[in-house]
Protein backbone atom coordinates (compact mmCIF):
# COMPACT_ATOMS: atom_id res chain seq x y z
CA UNK A 1 0.00 0.00 0.00
CA UNK A 2 1.45 3.08 -0.54
CA UNK A 3 0.27 6.34 1.03
CA UNK A 4 1.79 9.75 1.72
CA UNK A 5 4.67 10.04 4.49
CA UNK A 6 2.06 11.99 6.27
CA UNK A 7 -0.20 9.52 6.34
CA UNK A 8 2.01 6.30 7.26
CA UNK A 9 4.22 8.38 10.02
CA UNK A 10 0.86 9.64 11.92
CA UNK A 11 -0.71 6.27 11.13
CA UNK A 12 2.25 3.90 12.96
CA UNK A 13 2.71 7.02 15.83
CA UNK A 14 -0.88 6.37 16.64
CA UNK A 15 -0.38 2.29 16.31
CA UNK A 16 2.33 2.18 18.36
CA UNK A 17 1.06 4.65 21.25
CA UNK A 18 -2.32 2.12 21.39
CA UNK A 19 -0.57 -1.11 20.21
CA UNK A 20 -2.57 -1.54 17.26
CA UNK A 21 -2.03 -4.74 15.30
CA UNK A 22 -0.31 -3.82 11.49
CA UNK A 23 -3.77 -4.55 9.48
CA UNK A 24 -5.44 -1.52 11.80
CA UNK A 25 -2.27 0.31 11.09
CA UNK A 26 -2.63 0.19 6.92
CA UNK A 27 -7.12 1.05 7.51
CA UNK A 28 -6.13 4.38 9.78
CA UNK A 29 -3.07 5.43 7.38
CA UNK A 30 -5.72 5.04 4.57
CA UNK A 31 -8.69 6.78 6.60
CA UNK A 32 -6.04 9.99 6.87
CA UNK A 33 -5.01 9.56 3.32
CA UNK A 34 -8.92 9.99 2.74
CA UNK A 35 -9.46 12.74 4.89
CA UNK A 36 -6.46 14.65 4.59
CA UNK A 37 -6.60 14.79 0.67
CA UNK A 38 -10.37 15.10 0.82
CA UNK A 39 -10.14 18.40 3.28
CA UNK A 40 -7.07 20.14 1.44
CA UNK A 41 -8.97 19.89 -1.88
CA UNK A 42 -11.71 21.25 -0.61
CA UNK A 43 -10.29 23.99 1.03
CA UNK A 44 -8.35 25.01 -2.06
CA UNK A 45 -10.87 24.37 -4.19
CA UNK A 46 -13.18 26.43 -2.50
CA UNK A 47 -10.63 29.49 -1.75
CA UNK A 48 -9.84 29.73 -5.53
CA UNK A 49 -13.23 30.02 -6.24
CA UNK A 50 -13.36 32.19 -4.00
CA UNK A 51 -10.40 34.42 -4.85
CA UNK A 52 -12.35 34.10 -8.84
CA UNK A 53 -15.84 35.33 -7.16
CA UNK A 54 -17.37 32.12 -7.80
CA UNK A 55 -17.47 30.79 -4.26
CA UNK A 56 -20.48 29.46 -3.95
CA UNK A 57 -20.88 28.67 -7.47
CA UNK A 58 -18.00 26.19 -6.63
CA UNK A 59 -19.40 24.85 -3.65
CA UNK A 60 -22.54 23.91 -4.98
CA UNK A 61 -20.27 22.01 -8.04
CA UNK A 62 -18.64 20.52 -5.06
CA UNK A 63 -21.45 18.79 -3.61
CA UNK A 64 -23.21 17.79 -6.44
CA UNK A 65 -20.11 15.96 -8.07
CA UNK A 66 -19.42 14.63 -3.90
CA UNK A 67 -22.79 13.14 -4.07
CA UNK A 68 -22.42 11.43 -7.20
CA UNK A 69 -18.95 9.76 -7.36
CA UNK A 70 -19.39 8.48 -3.71
CA UNK A 71 -21.74 6.21 -4.98
CA UNK A 72 -21.16 6.24 -9.31
CA UNK A 73 -16.95 6.30 -9.24
CA UNK A 74 -15.50 7.16 -12.02
CA UNK A 75 -12.27 7.98 -14.13
CA UNK A 76 -9.25 8.82 -11.13
CA UNK A 77 -5.83 9.82 -11.42
CA UNK A 78 -2.63 7.49 -10.11
CA UNK A 79 -1.43 10.86 -8.46
CA UNK A 80 -3.18 12.77 -5.72
CA UNK A 81 -1.20 16.31 -6.90
CA UNK A 82 -2.72 15.74 -10.32
CA UNK A 83 -6.01 15.09 -8.81
CA UNK A 84 -5.65 18.28 -6.56
CA UNK A 85 -4.46 20.82 -9.92
CA UNK A 86 -7.32 19.03 -12.35
CA UNK A 87 -9.84 19.81 -8.99
CA UNK A 88 -8.72 23.44 -8.32
CA UNK A 89 -9.03 24.23 -12.05
CA UNK A 90 -11.74 22.23 -13.12
CA UNK A 91 -14.38 23.01 -10.32
CA UNK A 92 -14.04 26.73 -10.30
CA UNK A 93 -14.21 26.93 -14.29
CA UNK A 94 -17.46 24.76 -14.11
CA UNK A 95 -18.47 27.60 -11.68
CA UNK A 96 -17.36 30.26 -13.90
CA UNK A 97 -19.45 28.54 -17.04
CA UNK A 98 -22.33 28.36 -15.15
CA UNK A 99 -22.36 31.61 -14.42
CA UNK A 100 -21.90 32.74 -18.10
CA UNK A 101 -24.46 30.70 -19.22
CA UNK A 102 -27.34 31.15 -16.99
CA UNK A 103 -27.50 34.72 -18.51
CA UNK A 104 -28.96 32.91 -21.63
CA UNK A 105 -32.20 32.42 -22.94
CA UNK A 106 -34.97 30.19 -20.77
CA UNK A 107 -34.92 28.42 -23.73
CA UNK A 108 -31.44 27.17 -24.48
CA UNK A 109 -31.21 26.67 -20.77
CA UNK A 110 -34.17 24.39 -20.52
CA UNK A 111 -32.68 22.33 -23.29
CA UNK A 112 -29.01 22.36 -21.67
CA UNK A 113 -30.65 20.98 -18.65
CA UNK A 114 -32.92 18.55 -20.43
CA UNK A 115 -30.17 17.60 -22.22
CA UNK A 116 -28.31 17.07 -19.30
CA UNK A 117 -30.72 15.08 -17.16
CA UNK A 118 -31.07 12.70 -20.24
CA UNK A 119 -26.99 11.96 -20.34
CA UNK A 120 -27.02 11.73 -16.59
CA UNK A 121 -29.33 9.02 -16.38
CA UNK A 122 -28.26 7.35 -19.29
CA UNK A 123 -24.89 6.91 -18.34
CA UNK A 124 -25.44 6.64 -14.91
CA UNK A 125 -27.81 3.93 -15.80
CA UNK A 126 -25.03 2.26 -18.25
CA UNK A 127 -21.64 2.46 -16.44
CA UNK A 128 -22.23 3.34 -12.87
CA UNK A 129 -20.92 2.21 -10.33
CA UNK A 130 -17.86 2.48 -11.94
CA UNK A 131 -14.84 1.00 -9.65
CA UNK A 132 -10.94 0.88 -10.66
CA UNK A 133 -8.16 -1.74 -9.33
CA UNK A 134 -7.47 0.37 -6.08
CA UNK A 135 -11.03 0.10 -5.01
CA UNK A 136 -12.97 -3.02 -6.57
CA UNK A 137 -15.85 -3.57 -5.88
CA UNK A 138 -16.36 -6.95 -5.34
CA UNK A 139 -19.76 -7.92 -3.89
CA UNK A 140 -23.11 -7.99 -6.72
CA UNK A 141 -25.53 -6.97 -4.33
CA UNK A 142 -22.86 -3.73 -3.01
CA UNK A 143 -23.31 -3.44 -6.62
CA UNK A 144 -26.62 -2.99 -7.32
CA UNK A 145 -26.97 -0.87 -3.95
CA UNK A 146 -24.67 1.49 -5.26
CA UNK A 147 -26.17 1.94 -8.88
CA UNK A 148 -29.42 2.52 -7.16
CA UNK A 149 -28.08 4.88 -4.74
CA UNK A 150 -26.45 7.42 -7.80
CA UNK A 151 -30.04 6.66 -9.92
CA UNK A 152 -32.00 7.79 -6.18
CA UNK A 153 -29.07 11.01 -6.33
CA UNK A 154 -29.58 11.62 -9.83
CA UNK A 155 -33.40 11.56 -9.19
CA UNK A 156 -32.60 14.30 -6.68
CA UNK A 157 -30.63 16.60 -8.90
CA UNK A 158 -33.09 16.19 -11.50
CA UNK A 159 -35.84 17.42 -9.20
CA UNK A 160 -33.87 20.09 -7.72
CA UNK A 161 -32.84 21.42 -11.37
CA UNK A 162 -36.33 21.56 -12.68
CA UNK A 163 -37.18 23.21 -9.34
CA UNK A 164 -34.85 25.98 -9.82
CA UNK A 165 -35.88 26.79 -13.12
CA UNK A 166 -39.29 27.50 -11.78
CA UNK A 167 -38.22 29.42 -9.05
CA UNK A 168 -38.52 33.11 -8.98
CA UNK A 169 -35.10 33.93 -7.33
CA UNK A 170 -31.98 35.41 -8.78
CA UNK A 171 -29.65 32.72 -7.76
CA UNK A 172 -31.70 30.16 -9.67
CA UNK A 173 -30.55 30.27 -12.81
CA UNK A 174 -26.67 30.03 -11.81
CA UNK A 175 -27.12 27.15 -9.19
CA UNK A 176 -29.04 25.28 -11.94
CA UNK A 177 -26.38 25.51 -14.48
CA UNK A 178 -24.09 24.64 -11.56
CA UNK A 179 -26.00 21.22 -11.20
CA UNK A 180 -26.56 20.85 -15.08
CA UNK A 181 -22.69 21.29 -15.70
CA UNK A 182 -21.42 18.70 -12.17
CA UNK A 183 -24.01 16.23 -14.15
CA UNK A 184 -22.42 16.25 -17.39
CA UNK A 185 -18.76 16.60 -16.20
CA UNK A 186 -19.69 13.51 -13.48
CA UNK A 187 -21.71 11.57 -16.35
CA UNK A 188 -18.47 12.11 -18.78
CA UNK A 189 -15.95 10.65 -16.26
CA UNK A 190 -18.16 7.85 -15.71
CA UNK A 191 -17.54 6.99 -19.60
CA UNK A 192 -14.33 5.46 -21.18
CA UNK A 193 -13.66 8.76 -22.79
CA UNK A 194 -13.18 10.13 -18.79
CA UNK A 195 -10.79 7.13 -18.33
CA UNK A 196 -8.96 8.29 -21.03
CA UNK A 197 -8.62 11.75 -20.32
CA UNK A 198 -7.99 10.97 -16.79
CA UNK A 199 -4.97 8.38 -18.03
CA UNK A 200 -4.01 11.65 -20.74
CA UNK A 201 -3.52 13.60 -17.69
CA UNK A 202 -1.30 10.92 -15.73
CA UNK A 203 1.22 10.49 -18.39
CA UNK A 204 1.85 14.90 -18.40
CA UNK A 205 4.84 15.00 -16.35
CA UNK A 206 5.44 18.00 -14.06
CA UNK A 207 9.00 18.62 -13.04
CA UNK B 1 -3.19 16.71 29.93
CA UNK B 2 -0.72 13.73 28.60
CA UNK B 3 -3.83 11.33 29.24
CA UNK B 4 -6.53 13.57 27.68
CA UNK B 5 -4.47 13.96 24.27
CA UNK B 6 -3.89 9.58 24.80
CA UNK B 7 -7.84 9.16 25.09
CA UNK B 8 -8.73 11.81 22.62
CA UNK B 9 -5.78 10.10 19.42
CA UNK B 10 -7.54 6.75 20.99
CA UNK B 11 -11.12 8.25 19.74
CA UNK B 12 -10.14 9.66 16.59
CA UNK B 13 -8.53 6.54 15.97
CA UNK B 14 -12.28 4.67 16.08
CA UNK B 15 -13.64 7.06 14.29
CA UNK B 16 -11.27 7.26 11.52
CA UNK B 17 -11.25 3.20 11.32
CA UNK B 18 -15.52 3.16 11.35
CA UNK B 19 -15.10 6.10 8.95
CA UNK B 20 -13.01 3.88 6.39
CA UNK B 21 -14.96 0.88 7.46
CA UNK B 22 -18.68 2.56 7.03
CA UNK B 23 -17.21 3.53 2.97
CA UNK B 24 -14.14 2.83 1.68
CA UNK B 25 -14.66 4.48 -1.60
CA UNK B 26 -13.12 7.89 -2.15
CA UNK B 27 -15.11 11.00 -1.59
CA UNK B 28 -15.54 13.46 -4.11
CA UNK B 29 -12.19 14.34 -5.99
CA UNK B 30 -10.07 12.56 -8.58
CA UNK B 31 -8.13 10.20 -6.87
CA UNK B 32 -8.52 6.90 -5.26
CA UNK B 33 -6.13 5.52 -2.19
CA UNK B 34 -5.65 2.04 -2.81
CA UNK B 35 -8.13 0.57 -0.21
CA UNK B 36 -6.84 -2.20 2.16
CA UNK B 37 -7.54 -5.38 1.56
CA UNK B 38 -9.81 -6.12 4.83
CA UNK B 39 -11.74 -3.28 3.78
CA UNK B 40 -12.67 -4.06 0.07
CA UNK B 41 -16.28 -5.81 -0.35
Amino acid sequence: MSYLGLSNKLAANLAEKHHLDEEKQVVLAFAIEVLVLNIANAILTLTIGWALGVFKGTAVCLLTIAAFRHNAGGGHSDSPWRCAAVTMIVFPLLAIAAHQVSTGQDFYLNILSAVSILIGFAFVWVFAPVDNPKAPILSPIRRRKLKIWALSIMGIITMLILSLRFIKWEMAPEIGMCLVLSLLWVSFNLTPWGHRLWFFIDTISIR
Amino acid sequence: MKNLMFRFSGLAIVALIFAAKVEPLCFFFHYQPEVPASLRK
